[in-house]
């Protein structure tokens, strides 16, 4: 993206609702805002534009930039442990993927049951 | 074929923020699965109060709460988290595990609560929820 095509201005209604109303991206979400003029293929940005009809795209992207930020945090911080920790052993994994299997097991014995 | 087994929601509670960062525990290798699946993981506001102490132990706490999404217990949720309690035969305090539920209740499906307390939470949920027991 070049610099122009980044070129913002403030905005101060933009409508944004985003999801998460707490936490450490409280601040990130709360404004001032900006508006950012990008460029995407116009397939993909009418398909957006059916999901996000019901409120709008500003408040979709938001929500989805938002969302993908906690997703590399998260991976960051379980780096960290990683680091701190040693990888994980092979039993290690192997018991996170029982308890899993267990979960869904559990869940799809009830609902075969109701 | 198998269904995929994607679960959009997670939600942790108490014990689980905690567990994230317990060398011992397997949590933290199910969350780095759910992440790379793109599960949206989630806590309540009333959770943190149960954990945050203002001792070094809120450390990793804090580190994990700047990559989930923290849901506020409005009027709303804590009266049908209320009523949730009753309509079980739960003797006690459950009134954060109810909260939980209830929030979770109210996010994308397929939802999971990890706990430690697989009793209570198991009896306050739904039929189409999930729950991942840590305290195995």
């Amino acid at each position: 993206m070049t610099p122009s095509s980044e070129a913002k201005k403030s905005c101060e209604n933009p409508a944004v609702q985003p999801s998460v109303v707490e936490g450490a991206f409280a601040d990130l979400l709360a404004g001032p805002f900006d508006k950012v003029s990008i460029t995407i293929p116009t397939g993909l940005r009418a398909r957006v534009a059916e999901r996000a009809s019901q409120s709008n795209f500003s408040s979709y992207v938001t929500d989805i930039l938002a969302q993908e930020e906690k997703r590399i945090a998260l991976i960051e911080f379980l780096d960290q442990l990683d680091e701190e920790f040693g990888p994980p052993s092979a039993e290690q994994l192997a018991t996170a993927d029982l308890r899993w299997e267990e979960m869904w097991q559990r869940y799809e014995s009830s609902t075969a049951l109701s | 074929m198998a269904a995929l087994r994607i679960i959009h929601s997670l939600v942790l509670d108490a014990s689980a923020l905690g567990a994230a960062s317990d060398k011992n525990s397997p949590l933290r290798f199910q969350l780095r699965k759910a992440a790379a699946r793109g599960t949206r993981i989630y806590t309540t506001s009333a959770t943190l109060t149960e954990v945050l102490r203002g001792s070094s132990r809120d450390v990793n706490i804090n580190r994990l709460l700047t990559s989930i999404n923290v849901q506020v217990i409005d009027g709303s949720v804590g009266r049908a988290a209320g009523l949730r309690v009753g309509r079980t035969s739960i003797r006690g305090n459950v009134t954060i595990d109810a909260l939980v539920v209830e929030v979770a209740s109210r996010l994308p499906k397929p939802v999971a609560i990890v706990t430690s307390d697989f009793k209570d939470i198991s009896a306050l949920s739904d039929p189409d929820m999930m729950i991942l027991d840590l305290s195995i």
